[in-house]
């Protein structure tokens, strides 16, 4: 089921860009998901260069900083207000942030 | 100008950004009631100037502005009013400086020309029919055109310094971690950087000392104090690296000569060039997409319909309204990179490609720290080519992204590294101006402006101004 053991330089097919584009919660029509697979596909390609370079024994740099597990003490500070938080919300409801019924029901 | 009141300035500022907007779209938005309310509080108040007192500024609309429409040049945010005010513009405006309005960008800093803007691209000051730059482009198009003192940038791959390139105007991408990031539109958290635009480094200075510095609201933050104005130094001794990457394949001839000849300038006021390599220069622009659209599409997951920004109903499921806000919403290369990204940290392919370029991106830092025991600074060309035509590059990634070959070093690294102009090439009717990059140590952000301005005080290649912006000051 899942692809072969992946290389940088394989380009993705088809499924591999539909997958991405859900988890993305992208949608695309079929014209457009050609059009995008194309692109893709061209893109990935002209990065395959990456493969190619020894990496052995190289330590992944997820981060410049040298500064990491950062922690402020535990203790309630003053923050924004509700109505100022939902101020920019599409759809406030009673104080909270609506969205589409989830659970049961029509929605 | 030094003896007008603040409110003068501001007026001045108004006006001429007013005046230019039809043909540059440098703005979103101008708040000139605001702007002129604050420069008359300015002139009320007797206390001590603060260090940038009256000084009217541009902000880029991906850094909060209470108050104001701050929508990082996308649709999907069209009409959000951000809650609360960015440390850097907040610190801008503690120290007297006054924001005239919010600068245009590529929508969320994916572009390098300012054409990926939901509102309309940007125009170059030096040439109507041309980029530029970007994502920083409006904040570049005013800077260069004299509308305003200053603006605030960001920069992940080059967003500052490009557009300060292609615009002739002085640019700034801290080290990582110098200024606070707080209140900036996440695009990479790993990579973004507040930057500062300003037609000389001497005013880019002033600007960095003023909103760098530690900040509790951001974990990445320095816990260090603010820059300190440069000292005035000489060149003499000082020992520059050219990396022979920089002036290779990619690099438009014009460019790499008009660099040259600046670093000859240089040798003449004292400072030694050597010949170096960065060999995994080559990589940078693969490490770089890689990198910054798996962090993009992480971070703009955030853009759902529900807290903010523009909802599409869909289908009437949580999902389908999900889905179709976020298809509706995004543009072109927001869509390309948020799924370039899921693609490279999803299950399968996330070693080959994501974990692939975090350590292609170790090497290329390496390349810097081995640079750096030879020589005190690196220097190169900015840009690999001069201002574009608008839509010259719009329909192909692949030769956009080939525009950030010789910055997103830098960015990857965590390394300051600033742009100044240094000469202007003739296209056609038009001069365009070429940018000389200098990349310090990490760090070392106090000791690349003191270079910078070294140079400015013996040259005068960043005196030079586009027509307009002459025309628009008679």
């Amino acid at each position: 089921m899942d692809s072969p053991t992946p290389s940088a330089s394989a380009a993705p097919d088809a499924a591999a860009v539909e997958r991405a584009l859900r988890l993305a919660r992208l949608a695309a029509t079929p014209l457009e998901g050609q059009r995008f697979a194309a692109e893709f596909e061209r893109v990935l390609a002209s990065f395959s260069e990456l493969a190619r370079i020894d990496v052995r024994g190289v330590e992944p740099l997820a981060t410049p900083s040298a500064r990491c597990d950062v922690l402020r003490e535990d203790v309630l500070r003053p923050s924004l207000e509700r109505e100022q938080l939902l101020a920019n919300a599409p759809q406030p409801l009673d104080g909270f942030f609506g969205v589409p019924k989830t659970i049961g029901g029509e929605s | 100008m030094s003896d007008a009141t603040a409110l003068e300035r501001v007026d001045a500022a108004l006006e001429r950004a007013a005046r230019l907007e039809a043909r540059l779209h440098a703005f979103l938005s101008l708040d000139a009631a605001g702007a002129r309310r604050r420069a008359a509080e300015l002139d009320a108040h007797s206390g001590p100037r603060g260090a940038l007192h009256g000084l009217p500024f541009a902000v880029k609309a991906n850094l909060c502005w209470s108050g104001v429409e701050t929508n990082a040049g996308s649709a999907l945010l069209a009409g959000y009013r951000a809650p609360y005010t960015a440390t850097s513009v907040q610190r801008a405006l503690d120290a007297g400086a006054v924001a005239l309005g919010v600068a245009n960008m590529d929508e969320f800093g994916f572009g390098s020309s300012g054409e990926n803007s939901a509102f309309g691209p940007s125009r170059n000051p030096w040439d109507l029919a041309r980029t530029p730059g970007g994502s920083s482009s409006g904040a570049a198009a005013a800077v260069a055109a004299g509308s305003v003192a200053f603006a605030l940038g960001s920069d992940t791959g080059g967003s500052v310094r490009q557009p300060a390139a292609l615009c002739g105007v002085s640019g700034f991408k801290p080290s990582y971690g110098r200024v606070s990031r707080y209140g900036l539109i996440a695009f990479a958290s790993s990579l973004d950087c507040v930057g500062v635009l300003a037609p000389d480094v001497e005013r880019v200075a002033s600007v960095l000392g003023a909103i760098s510095g530690a900040d509790e609201r951001d974990s990445t933050c320095l816990p260090e104090p603010s820059c300190s104005a440069p000292a005035p130094r000489s060149l003499q001794g000082v020992r520059i690296g050219a990396p022979r990457e920089h002036f290779g394949a990619g690099v438009d001839p014009r460019v790499a000569a008009c660099v040259r000849a600046a670093l000859s300038e240089l040798e003449r006021l004292g400072a030694q060039v050597l010949e170096i390599d960065l060999p995994h220069t080559h990589a940078a622009i693969s490490t770089y997409y890689v990198v910054a659209s798996a962090e993009a599409s992480s971070n703009l997951a955030r853009y759902d319909g529900v807290r903010y920004g523009k909802r599409e109903r869909g289908d009437g499921s949580l999902q389908g309204m999900i889905t179709a806000t976020r298809s509706s919403g995004f543009g072109a290369e927001a869509r390309r990179r948020i799924a370039l990204g899921s693609y490279v940290l999803s299950s399968g392919y996330y070693e080959a490609w994501y974990v692939q370029a975090l350590k292609v991106r170790r090497l290329i830092a390496r390349d810097f720290e081995r640079a750096f025991e030879r020589v005190d600074v690196i220097a190169g060309p900015t840009s690999p080519s001069l201002a574009f035509a608008l839509g010259e590059r719009s329909a192909d990634p692949l030769a956009m992204y080939a525009g950030d070959a010789l910055t997103t070093p830098a960015s990857l690294a965590g390394l300051p590294a600033l742009s100044t102009p240094c000469g202007l090439v003739r296209e056609g009717d038009s001069d365009l101006p070429v940018g000389l990059q200098w990349i310090g140590p990490h760090g070392a952000d106090e000791f690349v402006l003191a270079l910078g301005a070294a140079w400015q005080r013996a040259s005068a290649h960043h005196l030079a101004r586009p027509a307009l912006a002459q025309e628009a000051q008679r």
